[in-house]
């Protein structure tokens, strides 16, 4: 076990500083030098020069990338081009907004989707099994900043139910909770659709097989031989898409983001592409991509603590 | 009335006239018809036949699982008090595991992997709260000890696939038992298992049952298995009772050409001279068409006209023999098959 973590946070570094690579490269490689676009069209050559040397421009790619690395390592990842704050605060103040969203998001997917495939697979043909299939599909083929901007229009603008942006007071739960319904619906929509799916295909499965005869013909209760006995191996390969799709919900609060005006790290990054403030756009995506293997990494030992077999072969 | 309350007394479960069908995209399949045998208590019956006789068929009707496309068309099977097939699903539940077991034909994949035997065993004894969860796992301890499971106290905490195929198949039988069932019902339960593991099995169970008193049932294709190990046996065929009896009557003195011709093909008496292993020609017959006359007439080297006209009558002697043939009585009786013991199929005359 020590040994499979040891191994798997291995290669989770290389597969990170293969995306520093990737983002420094990026950054370099398309036109437009960094400190005049930083400072304006307008600085001087001195400003320009003094800022070159502080961000290390002048020094060969090589030995930026390794100055990179080598901050990041220690949590700095470099200043904000315009604030001159460090990135890491700046990441770190917004990260919790998107971490709360994606959370609701997959947890309210989550909590309906697995008990509907559940129910689904239970009676096949049925008509609450007709039903979840034809809303599945559809939530999954409706894109998010699709229902992001319907349910703001209905909800916030027509009903005025819930408000339409921000996040809400800091300090106060029940508005920023309230803040949340919206976005979290909206990203969280169409993972109803897939567990909902996907659960009801590997429920299928497995209440076919013989051990699921075994525990009825023990007399044990329905409920008994589905949540205890199905579920718990069909839930197995359902871990592994839920871990993935927390990598694509983060990109997919970049919509949500936006459209709710929401500062997230999707919103962040957004805006740092857009005022090219590469500092933060590297930052960004470089936690961003640490969260993605963490939570995959996290789902892959969830699946070990599920199954023994699993547990045993690491 | 005497007689009848002995038979009740005696009998454990009465399968009466059970026949279900199996509805398919080919049409209804008549997979059982017209079943009547009783179970009598503390005996082990075997029910054989071949594959698709409906032997295993019947196993799941008594415990009312049998599969979404399949309807019980008539019959009853008494236990106790009760009519099992047509008891609400709560009674079911309330005698499976309970009061009838059952010991799986596949011990790789009747056992869920994820779950240790501990775990598997004490969700069996749910119906009995006033058991600490302590004291069931005491009582699972030991029953794993009993069916000669090394270091129960330990191995308990370990999963399926920790164990040998012989080994699930001893758990699976200390699941059964766990809870002292009346009946204990056994769906092939060494197909899957090697040569020596089966004898073992066989011992086992032989032992179990004089010990815990218990009913059996199993059901199997191997003839040497029901002969070491049974008291009574139902023969069936093609979803029909062909036989049932005595384990010595059928095996010494069988009444039915099929049961005859069956006992030929076992691979136990292959032909010293021709070393070549007999078979019954022809198939199982197709099951969706209507039928008339007698099941087995078609393969029947006894066969005659009538046999393919009139269904034969069930003729009984005594309290569980029973066997359907014409040529057992009425007007086709031959006093020479029934007198023939342990005689080679005849050739057919003409």
């Amino acid at each position: 076990m020590l040994y499979y973590l040891a191994k798997r946070l291995g290669l989770s570094t290389v597969v990170v500083c293969l995306v520093v690579l990737v983002l420094f490269s990026l950054l370099y490689f398309i036109p437009g030098d960094p400190a005049t676009i930083a400072l304006g069209p307008r600085a001087t050559e001195e400003a320009i020069a003094r800022y070159a040397e502080k961000m290390h421009l002048d020094e060969p790619v090589w030995r930026q990338f390794l100055i990179y690395i080598g901050n990041a390592l220690t949590g700095d990842l470099g200043l904000d081009v315009f604030s001159d704050r460090p990135v890491t605060a700046i990441i770190m103040e917004r990260i919790g907004f998107t971490l709360a969203l994606v959370g609701a998001g997959m947890g309210w997917a989550m909590l309906l989707g697995i008990p509907l495939g559940c129910l689904a697979a239970v009676k096949p043909n049925s008509w609450i099994d007709r039903i979840t299939g034809v809303l599945s599909v559809g939530t999954i083929a409706v894109p998010s900043f699709l229902v992001s901007i319907w349910a703001l229009l209905i909800f916030a603008v027509h009903l005025r139910w819930l408000p339409a942006i921000g996040a809400g007071e800091p300090g106060q739960l029940g508005d920023q909770l309230s803040h949340l319904v919206l976005p979290a619906f909206a990203i969280g929509l169409s993972w109803v659709g897939y567990l909902a799916r996907m659960v009801r295909a590997s429920m299928l499965e497995v209440m076919g097989e013989n051990y699921i005869r075994s525990a009825r013909a023990f007399g044990l209760h329905p409920r008994r031989v589905v949540f205890g006995y199905a579920l718990r191996v069909a839930i197995l390969p359902t871990i592994t898409l839920i871990g993935m799709g927390f990598g694509g919900m983060i990109s997919s609060t970049v919509f949500a983001e936006i459209i709710f005006a929401r500062p997230g790290i999707g919103k962040l990054i957004f805006d740092s592409v857009m005022a090219r403030n590469f500092p933060i756009v590297q930052g960004a995506v470089l936690v961003a991509t640490g969260l993605y293997i963490l939570v995959v990494l996290f789902s892959d030992i969830l699946i070990a603590w599920f199954d023994p077999r699993v547990r045993e072969s690491l | 009335m005497p007689k009848d309350a002995q038979h009740a007394r005696e009998t454990l479960l009465d399968v009466r006239n059970l026949s279900v069908d199996f509805r398919t995209p080919r049409g209804r399949v008549k997979a059982l018809r017209d079943i009547t045998f009783p179970i009598r208590r503390n005996r082990i019956v075997g029910i054989v036949g071949e594959s698709g006789s409906g032997k295993s068929t019947v196993l799941w009707a008594l415990l009312g699982l049998l599969a979404k496309n399949a309807e019980v068309m008539g019959g009853e099977v008494r236990f106790g008090d009760r009519d099992l097939l047509h008891a609400s699903e709560t009674q079911l539940r309330a005698t499976r595991g309970e009061e009838i077991s059952v010991v799986f034909q596949d011990p790789m994949t009747s056992q869920i992997p994820v779950l240790t035997y501990g775990r598997q065993m004490l969700d069996i004894l749910y119906r009995r709260p006033d058991v600490s969860a302590s004291e069931k796992r005491r009582m699972a301890v030991e029953m794993l000890g009993k069916v000669g499971i090394p270091d129960p106290d330990k191995r308990i905490d370990q999963y399926p696939h920790h164990f040998s195929g012989g080994m699930r198949q001893r758990a699976g039988i200390a699941m059964a038992l766990l809870t002292g069932p009346k009946l204990l019902l056994a769906d092939e339960p060494t197909t899957a298992l090697d040569v020596t593991m089966e004898a073992q099995i066989i011992h086992l169970l032989q032992d179990l049952q004089k010990e815990l008193d218990a009913t059996v049932v199993v059901v199997s294709h191997n003839l040497g298995l029901i002969a070491e190990l049974c008291d009574d046996v139902v023969v069936m065929y093609a979803g029909e009772v062909i036989e049932a009896g005595d384990v010595r009557e059928i095996f010494h003195n069988a009444q039915h050409p099929y049961t005859r011709a069956l006992l030929e093909c076992d691979p136990a008496r292959i032909d010293d001279v021709s070393r070549k292993l007999p078979v019954i020609p022809g198939d199982i017959p197709d099951l969706t068409r209507a039928l008339s006359g007698c099941i087995y007439a078609p393969r029947c080297q006894r066969a005659m006209p009538v046999c393919r006209t009139e269904t034969p009558p069930d003729v009984r002697r005594g309290e569980m023999s029973q066997a359907r043939c014409h040529l057992l009585e009425g007007p086709h009786h031959d006093p020479v098959w029934m007198s023939a013991s342990r005689l080679p199929p005849a050739k057919p005359s003409g």
